[in-house]
């Protein structure tokens, strides 16, 4: 089945069944109506139970304050008799959850999977209920980067082994090797140790080990030793490159996402057009998701996931990437559309950048006044102002930082700029309740709104931050940023 | 390697220097404060001029300087040597005169907590000597001065060269007879820029023997030899019938100034001058009287058209000879242009023409030997002493 017949097959209103598959210990397969797979199916002669009560409703949304938010849905399931009481009791939490959409006629083969995700929990919020809460996959990159510990006998043998991306400044490393003045960096190969410091003063006498991730003291160090390096090899140090390696190679092992977990194409684009440099340092526990969220932050985007749950970067930016999707009237019913939120206007932006991953204040060694300073100041920022926007709208002329992970002024000025003059103008979010068809935007794709009202009669162009899928019904709620 | 990224990496790796000395505050170190107080002494002289007496200057005056927060009373004293101090609070005077000895060290002390701090001087006493911008060694030095005691040499320190004239006044200078030659007296060959212009000025060398031996090639190359009185040539004493002597040269010994003597004492060999050719073909001409002493005498004329003997002297020729013979060759004369008087004091006189002329004597012909035999046409004739 072509993508075009899937979409008129949306569009004329057909008897639709959703498919679920849980992998639970007992995989489960429910279905909306009772669904068997044909003979000639693969699998053959499949049962789905009919438990599901309501329809498969799904939210996904792009924050717009740059928080992440992570999309959620529910499965209501019938358990008026109790028949499902059993469930409760086995392991649904991180399970692998599929919903494939389709017709009740059609063959296994032509149904379409257009949720791929994780399941929170079964609860019950009636007595006759069991309700499946979903996530989406980015669920699975919700796990510790790293579970390794030192081990040993030293004092440190229970701090996690560190994890440094791309490049990083004056860095705290781990001390692994007392006798030896032996520390690590990175937990594994990396690409160079840039500058090793005691208390902010260079040393010449180090020896680095870089298959390791380790250097080593030339002597007794005299203060607190810091490190500038370059982490994890194949060296990575773009927002693309570096989200792809933290879901594909850190986390715990069984929800790593694979490659195949990843919208190659749509990352491998964003990377073309998103070359700052980044650095990460994770010396102690962090999330997998949230790192994964501040890398794409840093570039002004957003880690989600695709219908199908390929992970992908979305940037939140007017206009939006690609050929919009023309929404006028006809495409969404009447009187749905609505104004859902007004964004405030800023007149300013400043961003943090180049860290200090680790802040040395009152360094009493011997270098140079200015180096101090630049030891003891955790972030160097940049700002973009706009004066005229400030005195229009009465605003402060300085604006709240808002930190990031990259590493040189002219890509924090840039960020800046192109923050300052996505908000500087006044944005409204539309909300609409559109036809089936619609039920394949994605988050970030550009759309073309059309309505008589408020602004709208030649056109606006957009982007989507939320959708609302309810596939039985074949409607969904769009939300569009203009 | 990547390339460093990050604008504070690349701030740190441009700058330099990137480690400055640190100040540490004095009070922050145990013991510093104390360390750093001390004491010095400033002086008005360092030296005093004149061993005795009254010296120049006559008083030294010294002044002692705390340092570093340092206070008290300053407690002067001699350490080494004497003299005699006038103390005045952080001031003290020293008299010259009083000091004995060539120096004098003076110690200044100021006493805190149990803790002395001192600074010590040393003032020299020199004698008026010193004072001098030069010595003259022989009235002002008494005695020798010792190698030892000689540590400057001035300027001539400095050259490679004397120059005996110029660059010495007195005694000293290029007329000094240098009677200890050092190095020179042994050496095996004298350049000639060692002796100056490279000639022996006349009369340097006038005593002693220069044998020939030490000459190159036993001969002497020159023109003339000439001398107030006689020029010997002395033979060997051995009865070898060797040569008495021989003298080569292109040129004959023409000419005698003075007076030419050969002598032979023993009665080995005559006087035979055989190649006479080297004597300008036989002809000696002798412009004084010519006196040959010796038991025989041969002049033989090998080549035509030279007289053996030819003088205009006033005192002739004598010939004294036990034994002389005269041969001429044939067409030249025996005796030629001899204005004076011929006298041969001989006992025997063999006068052997060959044909030529026998001679032109225009003066008298005076044989004083015991007989005169003539040999006229192949007729002896014998003449007697007692028939003259």
């Amino acid at each position: 089945m072509t993508d075009a017949e899937y979409q008129a097959w949306l569009v004329r209103d057909g008897y639709r069944v959703a498919l679920i598959e849980v992998d639970t210990d007992i995989p489960r397969y429910l279905s909306t109506v009772a669904y068997t797979t044909l003979p000639t199916d693969t699998p053959a002669n499949r049962m789905h139970l009919p438990c599901v009560a309501g329809g498969f409703a799904f939210s996904e949304r792009l924050s717009l304050d740059g928080n992440p938010a992570i999309s959620a849905g529910d499965i209501e399931l019938s358990n008026e008799d109790g028949a499902l009481d059993a469930w409760l009791s086995e392991v649904w939490v991180n399970r692998a959850i599929r919903v494939y959409i389709g017709d009740v006629s059609w063959s296994r083969a032509d149904f379409r999977l257009e949720f791929s995700g994780v399941v929170a929990d079964l609860t019950s919020s009636a007595a006759g209920r069991l309700n499946i809460v979903l996530r989406n996959k980015l669920e699975r990159l919700n796990t510790p980067v790293v579970e390794a510990v030192l081990g040993g006998t030293t004092t440190n043998k229970d701090r996690l082994l560190p994890v440094l991306l791309g490049e990083c400044h004056n860095v705290e490393p781990l001390l692994v090797d007392p006798a030896n003045h032996e520390y690590q960096v990175h937990s594994g190969p990396m690409e160079r140790v840039i500058e090793v410091r005691d208390n902010g003063v260079p040393l010449s006498n180090t020896t680095a080990a870089l298959s390791t991730g380790k250097f080593r003291l030339g002597g007794t160090p005299a203060g607190t030793i810091t490190v500038s390096a370059q982490g994890r090899t194949p060296y990575q140090n773009t927002a693309g490159n570096l989200v792809r390696t933290l879901a594909t190679a850190y986390g715990t092992p069984s929800e790593r996402l694979t490659p195949a977990d990843l919208d190659t194409v749509s990352l491998d684009a964003f990377n073309v057009l998103n070359q700052q440099v980044l650095g990460m340092s994770l010396p102690d526990r962090a999330n997998v998701l949230q790192c994964c969220q501040q890398i794409a932050a840093s570039v002004g985007a957003q880690v989600v996931m695709s219908r199908q749950g390929l992970l992908r970067l979305v940037k939140v930016a007017l206009p939006g990437v690609g050929a919009p999707v023309a929404i006028g009237p006809s495409d969404y019913e009447a009187g749905s559309l609505s104004i859902k939120q007004r964004i405030d206007v800023v007149a300013g932006v400043k961003l943090g950048y180049c860290r200090a991953w680790s802040v040395q204040a009152n360094l009493d060694t011997g270098i140079p006044p200015a180096h101090k300073d630049l030891f003891a100041q955790e972030w160097l920022t940049v700002t973009a102002r706009d004066t005229a926007v400030a005195a229009a709208y009465r605003l402060y002329a300085e604006p709240a930082q808002v930190d990031t992970l990259l590493l040189r002024a002219a890509d924090a000025q840039a960020e800046a700029d192109r923050r300052l003059a996505l908000w500087k103008v006044s944005r409204t979010v539309y909300s609409l309740r559109g036809y089936a068809h619609l039920l394949t935007l994605e988050l970030g794709q550009p759309v073309t709104l059309t309505a008589p009202r408020w602004g709208l009669d030649a056109g606006r162009q957009g982007i989507v931050i939320a959708v609302q899928r309810d596939w039985i019904a074949g409607r969904c709620v769009v939300e569009v940023l203009i | 390697m990547a390339a460093i990224q990050n604008d504070r990496d690349l701030l740190l790796q441009a700058a330099s220097p990137r480690v400055v000395p640190i100040p540490i505050p004095i009070d922050r170190i145990d013991g510093l404060p104390e360390a750093l107080k001390s004491l010095r002494i400033k002086t008005s002289a360092t030296t005093f001029i004149g061993s005795s007496g009254a010296t120049n200057p006559a008083t030294i005056t010294l002044t002692a300087e705390k340092l570093g927060g340092l206070a008290g009373a300053v407690t002067w004293s001699v350490i080494t040597g004497a003299g005699t101090l006038a103390p005045n609070g952080d001031s003290c005077a020293v008299t010259g005169s009083t000091v004995t000895g060539t120096s004098i060290t003076i110690r200044a002390r100021v006493t805190v907590g149990g803790i002395n701090y001192d600074a010590q001087i040393s003032l020299s006493k020199l004698g008026a000597l010193s004072a001098q911008e030069q010595i003259n060694l022989t009235s002002q030095v008494v005695g020798q001065l010792a190698m030892g005691n000689v540590t400057g040499y001035g300027a001539l320190a400095l050259l490679n060269q004397v120059n005996l004239n110029t660059q010495t006044i007195g005694a000293l200078n290029g007329q000094t007879q240098i009677t200890n030659l050092g190095a020179l007296a042994y050496v095996n060959a004298l350049a000639a820029n060692q002796i100056g212009a490279g000639t022996l000025a006349a009369g340097v060398i006038y005593a002693g023997t220069i044998n020939v031996e030490n000459l190159v090639g036993n001969t002497i190359s020159g023109k003339s030899l000439s001398g107030s009185d006689f020029i010997y040539i002395g033979g060997v004493s051995a009865s070898s019938p060797v040569s008495l002597a021989r003298i080569n040269g292109d040129e004959a010994i023409s000419q005698f100034a003075g007076r030419f003597t050969v002598r032979r004492s023993d009665s080995q060999s005559d006087f035979d001058i055989s190649r006479v050719g080297n004597l300008k073909h036989g002809n000696i001409s002798l412009g004084v009287t010519a006196e040959f002493l010796g038991s025989s005498f041969t002049v033989r004329n090998e080549s035509v058209g030279y007289a053996n003997f030819q003088t205009s002297a006033a005192g002739g020729i004598i010939l004294r000879h036990n034994n002389i013979t005269m041969q001429n060759a044939a067409g030249a004369a025996l005796m030629s242009a001899i204005t004076a008087r011929v006298s041969f004091n001989t006992s025997y006189v063999n006068l052997r023409n060959s044909g030529g002329f026998a001679g032109g004597i225009n003066g008298d012909l005076v044989f004083s030997g015991s007989d005169l035999g003539m040999n006229i046409n192949g007729t002896w004739w014998k003449f007697t002493k007692t028939l003259a």
